[in-house]
């Protein structure tokens, strides 16, 4: 076949895959929902569907009325609690009967004339000052009141809905949003739950497309014009960066994988990564048509640069790869989109690239790459490596100390909340959940008697109270509500409202007939959400005044041990709820990280040995992605950056793009050696080439990455931070520490055995 | 076309009313067949949870209807824990029921204000408005055509509230009703909520006359909440009609002593 035949052949098919991939891209997805991110053999999901199971799939609405100044016990505060009350019920998948607010708590309370039952107040109530006040009083001091629905300055009202799982989180934020725009003034209205939360990451995954995206690429426009100043070497990479990122994303969309937080960085990933390679090859052209005609220039090019393209494709997509030991979902999706980003790089740039400069060739440039300022450098550099290597690696070494004080320093644990900056309105709603409520996150845990009717033991509902109890007494719990609260309510009001009688009856007929006493007065639509239908199972809800995850495993570990402890043997109890997604979660991050850095370290030192038939290569090719991830991870450690989703995927891509560099380098100095130079002359050539073309690497790399810093999201800011960081130390640790451990290497043998050699040149 | 379009019109005006008019008179024909002075009951009732998990009551139900008004009392005799619990109802004329509570454990009767038609009924899937008589006054009742349930001739009726109180409380936008051509008894119905969707199913079987009357029941009902798959399932051992209690049945003294 005739070059320009194969050209067409190669163009062809690029349209042909391009237009393909295209269609994928319009099936993608966003999600966000942590339920499918953990194993399903995991403990915690285990128990959180069998909590599903027992007590229905359920997620919660939270809305605040916040009054600015006096308290909330006014008709025009509370007639706007109804209404709103009264529109959650018209949303889809709200369950009309499990809202959860001081208006329709079902409030049993003993009156001269018998019993009173049924919602707190009612619309005709709402507008009756004297009634309000009254309820003022009565909330006071009211353990399942006070703190809980109204804050204890009385400026804080909490509306808490059951939304059934299924419901559509566009319309149920849209219409929460709405209602909001609508009652705002002069109470504030504060938005959370599960349906808020997701749906804010997904905005916030949106806003951060539509501002990074455009950015990176205006910046590697720029990045091609300082590298070619040509019209051809803008267009030529740029090229090759937009089609990979449509053929990555057309990929996900086939391969059904969803746009969650972590993989929403994808796109930015590949103009990093696939504006290097664009550069690479181009170079090399420029290189070539400076000597040769346009299709020699062509052949030349992909004989020289196609055997390092397709190494490098390798090593990278293997060390993206080895996220898939990962047991949490996002991670592990985002290793594979990852790596098939980079083979689509790869094909791009082998195939597009040649095909576009055979049918429409450049003119060669003239700039040469000689002798320049970067030129001068490189050399310098070199010389200071050389002849101060103990220095070189004596300092090496003492970062690498300093890395390891760090990685003692270095903390785990995240917090979704904290994905968000300050400002934001759902962080600050938290706050203020915390600060003046029992908080917005939760464990729920369920209390499994072991037998039908078991909570109508007076023996074991005390058990139950007293762990409600130990629970309430650890620092982070906001407060703690169950159906023993209903019991003791009940007994309370059926003497006299006599605190004395606020505990759980003696005998289990007077549990029995006081839940029948229950039944009959009305809603029981609360009361299903906390037992089970035939009184085995009671759900216990801990409310959480604090984000810090630390505190969450104190809290988990504390229960267990008490329940261990000091409950009968014929009760288990079982935790779930979202706070419980994201504990689990990070213990896989913790050990999914390690094995992730072993294994790709072990991947790509066998690679290089084999590739340069050489232990020792190997073995040097990985030391500067080693030295370079642990002083990433001490950074983080110095920094109280912690290691997370985010943080947790750096290392590996760090690795995969930083043993690229070490490839180059070594390559062309074995080269330089072949071709009989000393290891000194082997050095300063190596630096020269492969060395700049590192240096343009990281260019580049940076200039993609470094936009991460502008995200809506803390996590991806310390992405774009920290990969930056690991590009630097591990350009760095190649083109300083290599020569000087190249020379310490060599220096031993040329004194045994390349003396003669030298004697003979 | 002015004629013809007033005629589509006319016609279309006529045929509503029509539906309205059949609709009424099937109802019509399901109250004469329910509509009765008293009724005796014992049942099981079985709450059932998605996850298959049961709660099981036996209750009797003492029935009497006072003109527009109901009496109801309602005695627990089993799970052992809630026997002897008791719940009186008295409907008054012009202001709200009564309602009393005995629980054992009290000793006495404990009177409890009244709830919203649309709470639920002992916390099943029954609300007490599911439960309240058919008031025909408070309906309009459209005859939709004819349908099959359970392989048995029915007709469907759809029913929207059409007093302004009866707007005001229900909990429903609309039922559709399906009335058993043979027996004239109510065998399903579809509940949509406020906001239009369909939320509950009530069905009922197995059709027997009661013992010793020329009068049909539906010894078996049942009632799924479509929201939560959660169903209340009613099971009549016993059915009486026209026993004439005792003067004193429906009041406190009665509740207290026990039956």
């Amino acid at each position: 076949m005739k070059m320009r035949t194969k050209a067409f052949v190669g163009l062809g098919l690029i349209v042909a895959l391009t237009l393909f991939f295209g269609m994928g891209a319009t099936r993608l997805e966003t999600k966000n929902n942590q339920d499918s991110e953990l194993p399903d053999s995991d403990e915690i999901v285990k128990t959180n569907d069998l909590l599903e199971e027992v007590f229905g799939e359920k997620d919660i609405i939270m809305v605040g009325l916040r009054v600015p100044e006096g308290d909330v016990y006014t008709p025009a505060t509370m007639e706007k609690a109804l209404a709103i009350i009264e529109e959650l019920k018209l949303i889809d998948g709200v369950l009309p009967d499990e809202i959860l607010s001081l208006p329709t708590f079902n409030n049993i309370t003993a009156e001269a004339w018998g019993l009173q039952v049924g919602e707190y107040i009612t619309k005709d109530q709402a507008g009756d000052p004297a009634y309000l006040a009254q309820v003022k009083a009565a909330v006071k001091g009211d353990p399942l009141l006070e703190d809980v629905l109204v804050s204890a300055n009385g400026q804080l009202l909490n509306i808490i809905a059951n939304i059934a799982e299924g419901y559509s989180e566009e319309q149920v934020h849209a219409a929460l949003v709405d209602m909001k725009t609508r009652y705002e003034g002069p109470e504030q209205i504060l938005l959370a739950g599960d349906p808020v939360q997701q749906k804010e990451i997904d905005l916030g995954i949106k806003e951060d497309l539509g501002l990074l995206l455009p950015l990176a690429l205006v910046l590697i426009l720029a990045g091609f014009w300082l590298c070619f100043r040509s019209f051809y070497g803008v267009l030529l990479p740029f090229l090759v960066v937009v089609l990979s990122i449509v053929w990555t994303m057309g990929a996900m969309g086939w391969l059904g994988l969803p746009v969650t937080v972590v993989s929403s960085v994808v796109p930015i990933l590949m103009i990093a990564v696939s504006s290097s390679y664009g550069i690479h090859v181009l170079f090399k052209y420029y290189e070539e048509r400076a000597h040769h005609h346009a299709e020699a220039s062509v052949k030349n090019m992909l004989k020289r640069i196609a055997p390092a393209i397709l190494m490098t494709g390798f090593t990278s997509s293997v060390s993206a790869l080895t996220l898939i030991v990962f047991k949490v979902t996002s991670i592990r999706d985002f290793g594979i989109i990852s790596a098939v980003g980079i083979v689509n790089i790869v094909i791009i740039s082998l195939v597009l690239l040649p095909s576009l400069l055979t049918l429409f060739p450049s003119r060669p440039t003239g700039k040469g790459q000689s002798s320049d300022f970067l030129a001068r450098l490189m050399s310098g550099l070199t010389r200071v490596s050389v002849y101060n290597k103990r220095a070189v690696l004596a300092g090496f070494v003492g970062l690498i100390a300093l890395s390891v004080v760090g990685l003692y320093k270095l903390e785990i644990g995240n917090d979704f909340i904290k994905f968000f900056p300050e400002e934001h309105t759902l962080r600050t709603t938290f706050d203020t959940y915390n600060a003046e409520l029992g908080g917005a996150r939760y464990i729920d845990i369920m209390f499994d008697t072991g037998e039908p009717d078991g909570l109508k033991n007076p023996e074991l509902l005390r058990q139950m109270v007293a762990f409600e109890q130990y629970g309430q007494s650890l620092s982070g719990v906001g407060y703690v509500t169950s159906f023993t609260d209903v019991i003791k309510k009940i007994n309370q009001e059926l003497h006299g409202g006599d605190e004395a009688y606020y505990e759980i009856p003696a005998t289990s007929q007077e549990i029995a007939q006081y839940l029948l006493l229950y039944a009959v007065s009305g809603s029981s639509g609360t009361f299903e959400q906390l037992v089970d239908q035939d009184y085995q199972r009671a759900k216990i809800r801990m409310m959480l005044t604090t984000s810090e995850q630390n505190t969450h495993t104190y809290i988990y570990e504390s229960l267990k041990a008490y329940n261990q402890e000091q409950l009968s043997p014929q009760v288990t109890v079982a935790y779930g709820g979202e706070v419980m997604f994201w504990l689990s979660q990070i213990k896989y991050i913790v050990m999914g990280k390690l094995q992730n850095i072993l294994l790709s370290i072990v991947i790509i030192m066998t690679f290089c040995v084999i590739v340069f038939r050489s232990f020792k290569y190997g073995v040097i090719s990985a030391i500067p992605m080693i030295g370079s991830s642990l002083m990433t991870f001490g950074l983080m450690g110095f920094l109280g950056i912690r290691l997370e989703i985010g943080t947790a995927v750096i290392t590996a891509i760090g690795i995969g793009i930083g043993i690229d560099f070490a490839i180059h380098y070594l390559m062309r100095y074995r080269q330089e050696l072949a071709a009989g130079k000393s290891e000194g002359m082997a050095a300063e050539v190596t630096m020269n080439t492969a060395g700049r073309a590192i240096l343009y690497d990281v260019f580049s790399n940076l200039i993609g990455f470094m936009v991460f810093v502008f995200s809506g999201f803390l996590p991806i800011q310390n992405f774009g931070w920290l990969i930056s960081f690991t590009m630097i130390t591990v350009a760095i640790g190649t083109l300083v520490l290599f020569p000087a451990l190249l020379s310490f290497s060599t220096s031993a043998k040329t004194s045994k055995k390349t003396a003669p050699m030298v004697a003979q040149a | 076309m002015r004629f013809f379009t007033i005629l589509v019109i006319l016609t279309g005006l006529q045929l509503s009313t029509m539906a309205q008019q059949i609709g009424r008179e099937i109802m019509l024909k399901v109250d004469e067949q329910t509509n009765l002075p008293d009724e005796y009951q014992e049942m099981e009732m079985v709450q059932i949870s998605s996850n298959g998990k049961k709660m099981n009551r036996l209750l009797k139900m003492y029935i009497e209807r006072k003109g527009e008004n109901r009496n109801s009392l309602i005695v627990f005799t089993s799970p052992a824990d809630i026997e002897g619990s008791a719940f009186l109802t008295i409907e008054n004329d012009h202001r709200e029921d009564d309602n009393w509570l005995y629980l054992p454990i009290l000793r006495r009767s404990r009177r409890i204000s009244s709830t919203d038609i649309t709470d639920k009924f002992m916390g099943s899937d029954f609300t007490y408005e599911d439960l309240q008589e058919e008031d025909l006054g408070d309906f309009s009742y459209e005859y939709l055509g004819e349908a099959t349930v359970a392989g048995k001739a029915a007709y469907k009726v759809e029913a929207i509230a059409a007093t302004p109180k009866k707007k005001q409380e229900t909990g429903y936008s609309k039922r559709v009703i399906y009335v058993d051509k043979a027996s004239s008894l109510m065998v399903k119905i579809d509940y949509y909520s406020p906001k239009g969707q369909h939320i509950k199913t009530f069905e009922a079987g197995d059709i027997r006359p009661v013992a010793g009357t020329e009068k049909f029941r539906t010894y078996a009902m049942s009632m799924t909440d479509l929201q939560k798959d959660h169903k209340t399932e009613l099971h009549f051992s016993t059915i009486q009609i026209n026993n004439d209690f005792r003067s004193d049945m429906f009041s406190k003294r009665t509740l207290e002593s026990g039956i």
